[in-house]
């Protein structure tokens, strides 16, 4: 069950689609970052925005919460 | 001219007598046979499904199919909401099977279980604008951009939960977080396995499209301002900046309260006829 709920978090979410999705989209614009690999930098992004929706309860600017 | 002396005509009778005379007026649009709309909703599912192959396999490029699957995730709602309704057939009629196939199937590119969407709905219509009550009532907000502020990324339906709880539907509860997890699943694995931008494009992307426009057309336009309760308050009638194509046909949304057995593509006429009625009767209807 709590596994269950952690699949429907922001975080969740942000290393399951968002992560590759930004490293995709890196790839597929040409962008590099130097040594790392694109899927890290993805994974950062997508974790950095994961976790402040995880503490806003929210991904945009309003509350999923309100 | 003939329809202001209908309208005069209307305003001697009784609540009775008009009650009869909008129930005349209404009969021959209930329960019409909603071939565009089986057609529309089985079609609209297989040209989404068919967006897959034909991108994986390099035959359309991401960005056409992008805005094809938008309106596919757009479209999918409306015959799901008729078959709701029980309009291609009702429960024991040789095609109920029909009526059941489009509810499941129109659905699909909105990853949402119809069924739920089904026992739901069937409550927004009992408690329409309940606060308490009707599920869709979050989506009510003060004004357009209030709507917006508040519902961007705002997935379907916050309330349906606690709405089938409510109703002692348990197992449509477990439905429904089935159809997310898979959901989900079926995003994540594509991520994972290299088809991110296609899961994106075909499916997340326009399903958050899709359910920004659906929320606003289907819900929160024809109910704004959404104070009022009661058979001739709970709805209103407006005229559309985008049409009433472009606005999935809610322009007459306060006959779909009225007669919810009209098909979706007859609310227009069955508004026409019944408009008078409505007029005598005080409804909103928003100068259309």
């Amino acid at each position: 069950m709590i596994a269950l709920r952690l699949l429907f978090t922001p975080i969740a979410f942000a290393l399951g689609f968002l992560g590759p999705l930004f490293a995709q989209s890196l790839t597929a614009l040409g962008v590099t970052f130097g040594d790392l690999p694109n899927l890290a930098v993805g994974l950062a992004m997508a974790l950095l925005l994961g976790g402040i929706a995880q503490y806003r309860g929210g991904w945009l600017w309003h509350s999923s919460k309100q | 001219m003939a329809q202001l002396e209908a309208v005069a005509d209307y305003a001697a009778m009784s609540a009775a007598e008009l009650d009869l005379v909008e129930r005349e007026i209404s009969a021959p649009f209930l329960r019409e046979f909603p071939l565009g709309i089986v057609l529309w909703g089985l079609s609209n599912a297989v040209i989404w499904l068919a967006l897959w192959p034909l991108v994986f396999m390099d035959i359309l490029p991401l960005w056409l199919a992008f805005p094809i699957a938008t309106l596919n995730v757009a479209l999918s709602y409306l015959p799901s909401h008729d078959a709701q309704h029980n309009i291609i057939a009702r429960r024991g009629q040789r095609l109920r099977w029909l009526n059941e196939l489009v509810g499941h199937v129109s659905v699909i590119p909105l990853a949402t279980s119809f069924r739920v969407l089904r026992a739901t709905h069937m409550e927004h219509h009992r408690h329409t604008n309940d606060p308490a009550l009707d599920p869709d009532y979050d989506t009510h907000a003060e004004n357009t951009l209030d709507f917006f502020r508040k519902h961007i990324g705002n997935g379907f339906g916050g309330r349906y939960t606690t709405t089938l709880a409510r109703i002692g539907r348990n197992d449509l509860v477990l439905e429904g977080v089935l159809f997310n997890l898979g959901y989900l699943l079926i995003l994540f694995a594509l991520a994972w396995s290299g088809h991110a931008l296609e899961a994106a494009f075909l499916w997340w992307l326009p399903q958050q499209i899709a359910v920004l426009w659906l929320r606003y057309y289907l819900s929160w336009v024809p109910h704004h301002p959404g104070t009022a309760q009661g058979r001739y308050r709970d709805t209103r009638a407006f005229k559309s900046l985008l049409g009433n194509l472009f606005s999935g046909g809610m322009q007459y949304h306060i006959v779909h309260h009225l007669y919810p057995t009209i098909p979706l593509m007859r609310t227009p006429a069955a508004y026409r006829a019944l408009r008078p009625i409505l007029e005598q009767r005080g409804c909103d209807l928003g100068g259309l």
